[in-house]
């Protein structure tokens, strides 16, 4: 099936809180010494000297990788096709896992107790999870140290963990949160996430308007999960998200090739990865070894990055959607005020078929993460859970305001039981 | 803008410079929707939420050895990472 | 003939001189290729850039100095270009908000300055017939001075260099052994100011070389249109670079791998007195202009001049003269030269108490060790032989083995006596007043 890229071959068993579990780690968190290639060939062979953060906190509580995950080059996709090896959705082999974190989600799918720790940009963890039927939990932006994070958009990054249960997620999110002087933009926030969880009856979750457009399964098993919850004593309320259901794709978009456009830069066949022939004069060293190694995917995502910053654009396109995000943020903070959480399916759809996507045009698979788009351009703590009791899996997933995790997560748990 | 100057910047070719050329018309074409939205007076969103920067003393702590640097390449000499021809 | 107009501006290169890097915590130190190293620096992917607290004290300390407008917050951009010395391909800089704007420096003239902003230094590229790279300067913090075109002669840059590497040092920012780099934009009348900027120009001397060399140039040959050149430092003049070359789109974006900071609180920092102010303090003290300029020239000698107690004026003379001397190269905290005792000396001098070869034997000397003064010339017995029967014994002496020197200065030639009194120094080990020696010998043979 693929989930898996390198594999360590001297794993030890997990000790301690995580004893009886396999960890893996998305290919794009660096662990020393095991092949660490952000799904691209442009880092293949490429070993770091160093472990992110989060592999030294997880490695302190006890735990080991057993291998890296796999996903879409550098975190560009949403079903987990833009890569070498593409892994296969393990309820269905014909369709998608989802993306770009598509090998945590088919490995917890596919593997009892295994946690994997994943990555979202724009909706990366919270995608798989729903077509994979697991649990995909994404906390706020800088709860969790990106130090050792290949990144794709810096300020849109965040890690998180895909697992079977909510309880899971708590129990490794008390392991990796922390602030680190290691990344500038970690912030100082810890909690217990394994207390118990809040009660949800009283609680009132909005549900905006502009996100119920979805395939009529997805419909069903959404408004079947709310009456439920209806019925458990919480208030549902119908909210709007009107700004970002009409700006939230093309301001994410903008912002995150920008980002990744730069972030990018550094892979031209020095002091790492893939190298070239020096005989070369040096921008042809760099293009040669650029267009070699890039997927299609990452070329088009670093040009249009490259564009929407360049002299006589920017403006319209780069600095413009740094203030249509303040807009966007303020929306969502807007509507926290009157309700405790957001509600709304996490896809649109179950996981496609790799011949219906195989094809799609580029636009059109951007703005299938409307959905996700929203919370992860706001860096606001969300949870995919699995809503369907049948046939192909899909989430609903909730959003918190800025560190309201454990709120989130109580919320995921109430709605799994 | 024209696609070459871009790809240039980029330091990347592809083989088909006019479909690429193409979709990234559209695709900022639809993107330029946000100029819709009146920004006058909104400050830009660096980062999500605001975030304490911290600053590091200025303290000196050991990095890696030269030949753990080094051992992630072959373009290299004992001492030196080789490059691309300048000239 | 009408005056020749020119307008120059220079943009400045400074390294700040920080124990670790701007952005990780390797040292700044010289060493051997590619030990100064990490992650961060030689840009390995998912590594983080970390800011170091003292770069930013000191770039506001010198946007400060030059008398900016300061910003509250501190900003970071990420300039876009791919060259081998470039560990990430782009260079965090400051653009789009620089953390000073709008000031001023006064050096025969107030130019004016556009804007200070801190950034980091990319890797040094060493090429033989291979291109060799060593990361240990990259992210070297650098401070970049931007002036208008305000300096309109090669003079007038090089008293404005001067003056700001002066304090500089005085800020105790830079390293007076440091390299400066620049980008030097010049242009004349003649052409209508159109601008040639000449790039990445090293030291002193080169900068004011190649203000002369494009003044003279832009005479003959006509500036058609803005132009950008490199210097050809071997054969000492510039030259035209491919438009393809120098039309480079860095595309900024700001920098989101650092939070907005708030720096305000660094903002009030008192500056140390400059170089004007403390030549100023000098004169007032009594010391010559001209003195007390060389004196300030360092601020190691400045400021041990500062801890003297001996009387101002005099102890300049020392200090300009025989401190510098004895000094050369090194710092002063390199010696274990003592102000009070350096002051010591030189009271003894003018008490005529030591003579004044034999303090600049001691003073030598004081560099290399510690030396008590008052015990050394005990224990020595330097003392100036004052006792005018002691000297009178000598000077017998001197006069009798040296018949023909005296004869011939009574034939006319002058320097006989100074062969004289030089004997007679020999002979008392330097040690008798020369003036009072001089005076004996000659009432003897006249």
């Amino acid at each position: 099936m693929n989930y898996f890229l390198a594999k360590n071959k001297d794993v030890k068993p997990c000790k301690g809180k995580l004893k009886g579990y396999t960890i893996s780690v998305k290919d794009n968190i660096c662990t020393k010494g095991l092949e660490t290639t952000a799904g691209s060939q442009i880092l293949k062979g490429y070993k770091p000297v160093f472990d992110a953060t989060v592999i030294e906190k997880i490695k302190a509580s006890g735990g080991d990788i057993l291998a890296k995950a796999n996903m879409d080059e550098f975190g560009f996709g949403s079903f987990n096709i833009n890569t070498h090896k593409v892994p296969q959705n393990p309820l269905d082999k014909s369709r998608v896992t989802g993306g770009s974190s598509g090998g945590s989600a088919a490995a917890v799918k596919d593997l009892d107790n295994h946690i994997s720790i994943a990555e979202s940009t724009g909706g990366s963890i919270a995608n798989p999870a729903s077509f994979c039927g697991v649990v995909g939990y994404t906390p706020t932006y800088g709860l969790v140290s990106r130090y050792g994070l290949i990144d794709y958009a810096n300020s849109l990054d965040k890690i998180g963990i895909v697992s079977r249960k909510v309880r899971e997620c708590k129990m490794m999110m008390n392991i990796i949160q922390g602030q680190d002087f290691k990344d500038s933009t970690s912030i100082k926030h810890e909690e217990d996430y394994e207390k118990k969880s809040l009660e949800v009856k009283g609680m009132t979750l909005g549900v905006p308007k502009e996100y119920l457009e979805a395939s009529k399964e997805v419909k069903e098993a959404f408004e079947k999960t709310i009456s439920q919850l209806k019925s458990k004593g919480v208030k549902i309320k119908s909210v709007s998200l009107k700004k970002n259901a009409n700006y939230s794709i093309p301001t994410y978009y903008l912002i995150a090739m920008s980002e990744a456009s730069t972030n990018l830069a550094k892979y031209s066949g020095l002091r790492y990865g893939v190298e070239g022939n020096t005989n070369l004069k040096y921008n042809d060293y760099f293009k040669q070894v650029r267009t070699e190694y890039f997927g299609d995917e990452a070329k088009r995502r670093i040009v249009l990055g490259t564009y929407a910053r360049m002299a006589g654009f920017r403006e319209q396109y780069y600095d413009k959607a740094l203030r249509v995000r303040t807009l966007l943020i303020d929306e969502y903070k807007e509507v926290f005020k009157e309700v405790d959480a957001i509600i709304h399916p996490t896809m649109p759809m179950v996981a496609p078929r790799f011949e219906e996507v195989k094809n799609l045009d580029p636009l059109a698979i951007y703005q299938m993460d409307l959905l996700t788009v929203g919370a992860n351009l706001g860096g606001f703590p969300h949870i995919s859970i699995p809503m369907k009791k049948e046939g192909l899996p899909a989430g609903i997933m909730i959003t918190g305001n800025h560190l309201e995790d454990f709120k989130v997560l109580s919320i995921g748990e109430h709605i799994e039981n | 803008m024209e696609i070459k100057k871009v790809l240039e910047v980029a330091r990347l070719d592809v083989k088909d410079e006019a479909k690429l050329a193409k979709e990234v018309q559209n695709i900022l074409k639809a993107f330029k929707k946000i100029s819709e939205v009146n920004t006058q007076n909104v400050s830009k969103s660096l980062h999500p939420l605001k975030i304490e920067g911290s600053l590091r003393d200025d303290e000196i702590k050991e990095g890696l050895r030269r030949e753990e640097a080094l051992s992630l390449v072959k373009n290299k000499n004992k001492e030196y990472f080789l490059g691309p021809r300048l000239k | 003939m009408s005056i020749l107009k020119i307008k120059i501006g220079l943009e400045i290169h400074v390294t700040i001189n920080t124990q670790s890097k701007l952005f990780c915590s390797c040292s700044t130190k010289q060493s051997s290729p590619n030990t100064q190293v990490c992650p961060v620096c030689l840009g390995h992917p998912g590594s983080k850039p970390v800011t170091n607290k003292e770069a930013v004290k000191k770039i506001i300390l010198i946007a400060k100095a030059l008398n900016c407008e300061l910003r509250e917050e501190l900003i970071f951009s990420r300039k876009s270009y791919f060259y081998p010395d470039l560990s990430k391909n782009y260079q965090i800089t400051q653009f789009e908000e620089p953390i000073g704007e709008n000031g001023f420096f006064e050096s025969k003239g107030k130019i004016r300055i556009k804007r200070v902003h801190l950034e980091e230094d990319p890797a040094s590229i060493t090429r033989t017939n291979k291109t060799l790279i060593d990361y240990n300067r990259s992210g070297t913090p650098l401070a970049e001075i931007v002036t208008e075109p305000d300096i309109t002669s090669s003079l007038q840059a090089r008293a404005f260099m001067k003056k700001l590497l002066r304090d500089l040092q005085y800020l105790e920012v830079f390293n007076g052994e440091d390299v400066i780099k620049a980008d030097v934009n010049v242009s004349v009348e003649k052409s209508g100011f159109k601008r040639v900027e000449v790039k990445n120009v090293t030291g002193f001397k080169d900068i004011q070389s190649v203000i002369e060399h494009e003044v003279r140039r832009q005479q003959k040959e006509e500036v058609v249109e803005n132009e950008t050149r490199g210097w050809d430092a071997a054969k000492r003049k510039t030259y035209s670079m491919r438009k393809k070359e120098t039309e480079a789109d860095y595309a900024y974006i700001y920098e989101p791998d650092i939070p907005i900071i708030d720096v305000s609180k660094f903002l009030g920092v008192k500056l140390p007195k400059l170089s004007d102010e403390r030549i100023k303090d000098f004169i007032e003290k009594g010391v010559d202009p001209v003195d007390a300029d060389i004196i300030c020239m360092r601020k190691d000698v400045a400021d041990f001049f500062e801890k003297t107690t001996s009387e101002p004026k005099i102890t300049s003379y020392w200090v300009r003269r025989e401190l510098l001397r004895v000094l050369e190269d090194n710092a002063v905290e390199e010696t274990f030269l003592d102000a009070k005792e350096f002051s010591k000396l030189i009271e003894l001098v003018e008490k005529k108490t030591l003579n004044e070869n034999i303090a600049k034997e001691i003073l030598e000397l004081m560099r290399d060790k510690k030396i008590d003064v008052k015990k050394y010339v005990e224990k020595n017995n330097l003392k100036t032989l004052n006792d005018d029967n002691l000297i009178e014994e000598t000077v017998k002496r001197v006069l009798k083995e040296n018949q023909k020197a005296v004869e011939d200065y009574k034939s006319g030639e002058e320097k006989a006596l100074q062969y004289l009194v030089g004997q007679d120094m020999k002979l008392t080990k330097g040690k008798a007043h020369p003036k009072k020696t001089n005076e004996m010998i000659l009432e003897r043979i006249e």
